[in-house]
């Protein structure tokens, strides 16, 4: 599971808990049905503005999806999620937020491309 | 709490495996062994270690800013993750509880877990205990000795129920 389907199957989860249709949180979040249902499987990239009127519509906070990329560490070496330890993550601002987004996002490129240059040497 | 006393275990047996029974703790040679890159990455304050696995590759981002004490706890609570398996819990098993119910949330007893495995790793009980009931060693003397912050020595104290030692007098 990449982190974009970790995030989706959050999503369900989280609507499945309040009991309401994907089309039902479309019209809450400015989506159609399918557009959800592409969300929640992972086919569409949700973008951080969206995510937080998701959470805001599903009654969670912004870091019950962001922490859904905490805990996952792959030791079976499937393709591995990324795993981040961090401080109190409430009661962030946006900016703050974005920020964090962005630092782990970078970890996760410059891992990648350590994985491409090792896998080019091999 | 038996979750707890794993994690210790997991800690004091990856210790006996490596043959290390002296403070401070080489926990880069731990993650070494275990096939773990470290790297210091420069990440906000709020994040102060990361993983990330790709195949074989694996890796630990800790925090480049951070206090040196911090960044061994960073990534010894980090292998704790990852010796523990928490990659699955967040899927199929994962059984939902209100996340503001902070003690009935798996994410915060996987936190907890990382910490306890981490705190038994850099401060192992056999040899804290010796430190403090025979050598008599002070909190700063612990906290230099083991190169851990004086929060989480003083925790790992307290979770051990060793007495603080006070303070030497000047002969």
């Amino acid at each position: 599971m990449d982190t974009q389907q970790i995030i989706g199957k959050k999503i369900k989860d989280a609507r499945q808990r309040i009991g309401i249709s994907q089309e039902e949180l479309g019209s809450r979040v400015g989506f159609s049905a399918m557009g959800i249902s592409h969300f929640e499987c992972g086919a569409r990239k949700v973008g951080i503005e969206d995510l937080e009127k998701i959470a805001r519509a599903l009654d969670v906070g912004i870091n019950y999806f962001l922490d859904s990329t905490i805990s996952p560490t792959s030791n079976t070496g499937r393709t591995g999620n990324i795993s981040y330890f961090r401080s109190s993550f409430d009661n962030f601002d946006e900016n703050k937020r974005k920020e964090i987004f962005s630092a782990t996002s970078k970890f996760e490129e410059f891992v990648k491309n350590l994985h491409e240059s090792k896998t080019k040497n091999d | 709490m038996i979750r707890s006393r794993l994690a210790r275990e997991k800690a004091t047996n990856i210790l006996s495996m490596y043959q290390i029974n002296e403070a401070p703790i080489d926990v880069e040679f731990i993650a070494k062994q275990l096939s773990f890159e470290v790297h210091l990455f420069s990440f906000p304050d709020e994040i102060s270690a990361a993983i990330k696995t790709i195949g074989s590759l694996k890796v630990i981002g800790v925090n480049d800013k951070h206090p040196k004490a911090r960044q061994r706890f960073s990534v010894a609570h980090e292998l704790g993750h990852y010796l523990s398996g928490h990659e699955e819990f967040d899927e199929d098993k994962r059984v939902f509880v209100d996340p503001s119910k902070k003690f009935l949330n798996p994410q915060f007893r996987q936190e907890e877990e990382a910490d306890e495995f981490a705190a038994e790793l850099l401060m192992p009980e056999s040899l804290l205990t010796q430190d403090v009931l025979t050598n008599h060693l002070d909190l700063p003397e612990l906290v230099k000795k083991y190169e851990v912050s004086e929060q989480a020595m003083t925790i790992q104290l307290v979770n051990l129920k060793l007495p603080f030692n006070q303070k030497k007098k000047q002969s």
